[in-house]
């Protein structure tokens, strides 16, 4: 029986018929109804149910129907689920001397229409392991800016922080201290951190390249770094100018004299499936980047897709390489939607267990290896999704989108960000019809 | 022992590039001067196991020394490591090759189910079209379609026989099937509305049309002036009409899974309208959010409640892009087994219930994403693209793949480090 290969407890869940079960899977931001057509247009008014926040604090009696799939997730929070599932799975592919196909090997017949229990499996294979709450980590002060061709001003850019601060979002990478030399757009870096410094409830990390780097941000207020290593060794010589063990001896630097002052130190690895240069880059190296950098101290260790060409058939052996040194829980994914392929690699990595999401609101930042081509993920398509999927952000997507309006109107160019578009055009045109 | 050999196989995938089965003694020869007796021989017997379990590999990789571990997985940072990349050419190789390696080795339970091969059906002559502003002349029509059965698509949709009155932009629709005529490699199945389109389509040489009920009953009545009922009756006429002439007939549903006018829509109806369909005769049911309002939340419901009553061979996936949400809604659909997708060349068409919004997911994207997860299409990106800024060109906008805009330029740039 395919049962075998779950984890017990699926099991034991009331057995529901097609009706039942589609009624209370029917998600989305808003409440399911007991009628099957009442809806109301609450999602697409994402004005009026644009809060996360109050549709599942409403919601907090249907979560556990609403999602069963979530039911496992919450009895192993503390635990890694996907090695739980895999650990069953293991111990049934020895049994049968196979991999695949114990799926169909039991005395379940094989026909042609899937019945209710393989769906009931197939969607709780693939969404079992997702977590419930996702902390997104908000880079378009720092890694949005940085890479667009105008510049804004300090006023702009403390607007802007405070801004995503009333959203909802809880780290904003604030500003870099990388040299005015190699990023201007960014030069302002110790006028904006003294402006915002202080904003309470927030985690405001900032780049730094190096100890000096390290020092000025402190001295201007920070009380949170970030450094980033490169997983291809020419890309870390033509973008930092040192390998990557020159690279990782700086940040052991950064990181003893952060521990010193006990400020937390968060790790990028960049180019962790395809790098400009090189092309497609091993599993293992990132494995050992990320371990480097999770050793030397960093609280978390954010996994950039630099140039955007990761599929979920290159991030799944990434990122099953990388879980397997560094703990799930520390592990956040930095997705570039250049190829339009980010929300399905995000898609896969919360399959897979991960809870931290960077993304850039209105998907600010273009590429800097493929001119005109875009960046960074928006953040409102990010938070739509996570939303859909019943997972907790504690974001408001319409401040959100009220921020991105903001700047982007500074920049002088339209949202990156496809759900900000649709949702400020579609309350003009609902009624259309 | 076992974990010793997951965890070399996992790790240095950069011999298994080369080859495309996975070959026991070439990997055992590789190691054999890095790795002691009693794991050479272990390696020789043992079933390769593929991956499945996160904690061992943990487990494995903490008892070892690193030095030993560098030597034997080579992942130091030393300048002449990466020979692996060398399979890889700077060029192209992100898009046009088959991952294949990736989906075999590793069976993630995520990546398992996903089809070997999807059937991508073009909709941009005809869905894309329909929703641009500019209106093009027949022999672009003509031209885009030539286009893109020589990238390898096998079902493009070519038109539609809905009166002028509604969709100008398809005014021609004899004119472009009589010039499609020879066209060989492709089945171009035509949208039909009623019997009087099915009977203007088949004069007009159509050899497959296509038939597109409601889910929601608002939105059947506000599109198509009938009934989520009546419409099912017409397309009953129209399956019965094919089935005498040997006419394939597919089917679409709009409004999935949520519609303009009522909001969310339950799964049930959906099921509902996909089980008349199949019951009719219909070949294939293509799943259309229509206003691209999914998430894997309410796709997944979706999804299953159909394929509790249509096998999941006569589905497939039409997703509009207009959230952004469209390819994550696409993975979850191979993930669950569908095996068609609908997409159109450059994302041709706008959203018309969101203006300035977009509409289709663009083919370019969807492709670059089947081949990075390994699965076969038969169709060729690079000439995709082609077809993709030839129509583009006459419309005057700009491609609305990111894909194909980002390898646009990064062919300009890659030597730019």
């Amino acid at each position: 029986m395919s049962s075998l290969e779950e984890p017990l407890g699926f099991d034991k869940l009331p057995s529901m018929n097609t009706m039942d079960r589609v009624q209370r899977f029917s998600s989305g931001c808003c409440r399911p109804q007991v009628d099957n057509l009442g809806m109301g247009n609450c999602f697409i008014e994402g004005r009026s149910c644009s809060t996360s926040n109050s549709c599942s604090e409403d919601n907090e009696g249907y979560t556990a129907e609403t999602y069963p799939w979530k039911r496992q997730t919450r009895d192993m929070s503390r635990r890694d689920s996907f090695s739980q599932k895999t650990t069953i799975k293991g111990r049934n592919s020895m049994k049968f001397g196979i991999v695949d196909n114990s799926f169909y090997t039991s005395d379940y017949q094989y026909s042609q229409k899937p019945s209710n229990k393989d769906m009931q499996d197939m969607a709780y294979k693939v969404m079992k392991g997702m977590p419930e709450f996702v902390k997104i980590v908000e880079v378009g002060p720092r890694d949005g800016l940085q890479n667009e061709k105008n510049m804004v001003s300090t006023d702009v850019k403390i607007e802007l922080i405070h801004r995503l601060a009333s959203t909802g979002l809880s780290v904003i990478e604030a500003t870099s201290f990388v040299s005015p030399k190699w990023v201007p757009q960014l030069a302002d870096a110790k006028d904006v951190m003294k402006a915002v410094h202080n904003l309470g409830g927030i985690r405001l990390p900032v780049l730094t390249p190096n100890l000096k780097g390290f020092e000025a941000a402190i001295a201007a207020g920070a009380r949170e770094v970030a450094v980033f290593a490169s997983a291809s060794e020419s890309f870390s010589k033509s973008n930092i100018n040192c390998s990557i063990e020159e690279s990782l001896a700086r940040y052991r630097a950064v990181t003893s004299a952060a521990k010193a002052l006990s400020i937390p130190v968060r790790g990028y690895v960049s180019c962790v499936v395809g790098c400009p240069v090189e092309g497609s880059v091993s599993p293992s190296k990132v494995a050992y980047v990320a371990k480097e950098l999770y050793d030397m101290g960093c609280f978390e260790i954010s996994l950039g897709d630099t140039i955007g060409v990761g599929t979920p058939g290159t991030v799944v052996p990434m990122l099953l390489a990388v879980m397997a040194v560094v703990p799930t829980e520390k592990l956040a994914v930095h997705f570039h939607d250049t190829y339009g392929q980010s929300l399905s690699n995000i898609l896969v990595s919360l399959q897979m267990g991960i809870s931290a999401v960077d993304s850039s609101v209105a998907g600010l930042g273009g590429c800097p290896y493929a001119k005109g081509a875009s960046g960074n993920v928006a953040t409102e398509d990010v938070v739509y999704m996570l939303n859909g999927l019943g997972v907790k952000t504690n974001v408001d997507i319409e401040k959100l989108m009220s921020a991105g309006d903001f700047i982007g109107k500074h920049l002088g160019r339209p949202s990156g960000s496809k759900t900000a578009i649709a949702l400020s055009r579609v309350t003009a045109d609902s009624s259309k019809i | 022992m076992h974990k010793i050999v997951q965890r070399v196989r996992f790790f240095n995938r950069s011999s298994l590039l080369t080859h495309s089965h996975f070959d026991q003694s070439q990997l055992v020869s590789a190691f054999s001067n890095t790795v002691t007796m009693d794991q050479t021989r272990t390696l020789q017997f043992l079933h390769f196991r593929e991956i499945t379990n996160t904690r061992e590999l943990r487990n494995a990789f903490d008892k070892y020394d690193k030095n030993v571990l560098s030597r034997c997985l080579n992942w130091t940072s030393r300048e002449n490591d990466n020979h692996h990349a060398a399979s890889y050419v700077v060029n192209r190789h992100f898009t046009a090759d088959h991952n294949d390696r990736c989906r075999k080795e590793f069976s993630s339970k995520l990546l398992k189910n996903i089809p070997d091969f999807v059937k991508i059906v073009e909709v941009s002559a005809r869905d894309g079209l329909q929703n641009e502003k500019v209106i093009v002349p027949t022999d672009v029509k003509t031209k885009l379609i030539k286009l893109l059965v020589s990238s390898g698509l096998s079902v493009v949709e070519a038109t539609s026989f809905v009166s002028p009155k509604w969709v100008p932009q398809l005014a021609d629709a004899k004119d472009v099937l009589a010039a499609i005529r020879d066209v060989e490699g492709a089945s171009f199945p035509v949208l039909t509305p009623n019997l009087k389109g099915f009977e203007a389509a088949v004069a007009a040489g159509a050899k497959e049309v296509a038939v597109f009920p409601a889910a929601s009953e608002s939105f059947s009545k506000a599109n198509l002036n009938c009934g989520i009922e009546d419409n099912l009756a017409r397309c009953r006429d129209i399956a019965s009409a094919s089935r005498s002439l040997s006419i394939p007939v597919r089917g679409y549903i709009s409004c999935v899974v949520g519609c303009p006018l009522e909001g969310k829509i339950s799964p049930a109806k959906v099921a509902y309208v996909a089980k008349s369909l199949y019951e009719m005769g219909i070949s294939e049911i293509s799943l259309g959010d229509t206003i691209g309002v999914g998430t894997p939340g309410t796709v997944i419901p979706m999804l299953e409640a159909v394929l509790d009553v249509v096998p999941v061979d006569k589905l497939a996936v039409h997703f509009h892009d207009t959230y952004g949400q469209a390819l994550s809604n696409i993975l979850i659909s191979l993930q669950m087994g569908i095996s068609t997708v609908d997409s159109s060349v450059s994302g041709l068409g706008g959203c018309p219930y969101a203006k300035g919004a977009t509409g289709n997911v663009a083919t370019e994207d969807v492709v670059y994403m089947l081949n990075g997860l390994g699965v076969k299409t038969n169709v060729d990106l690079g000439k995709l693209m082609l077809a993709g800024d030839f129509i583009c060109k006459h419309l005057g906008r700009a491609s609305g793949s990111k894909a194909a805009t980002a390898l646009n330029k990064v062919t300009n740039n890659a030597s730019k480090l």
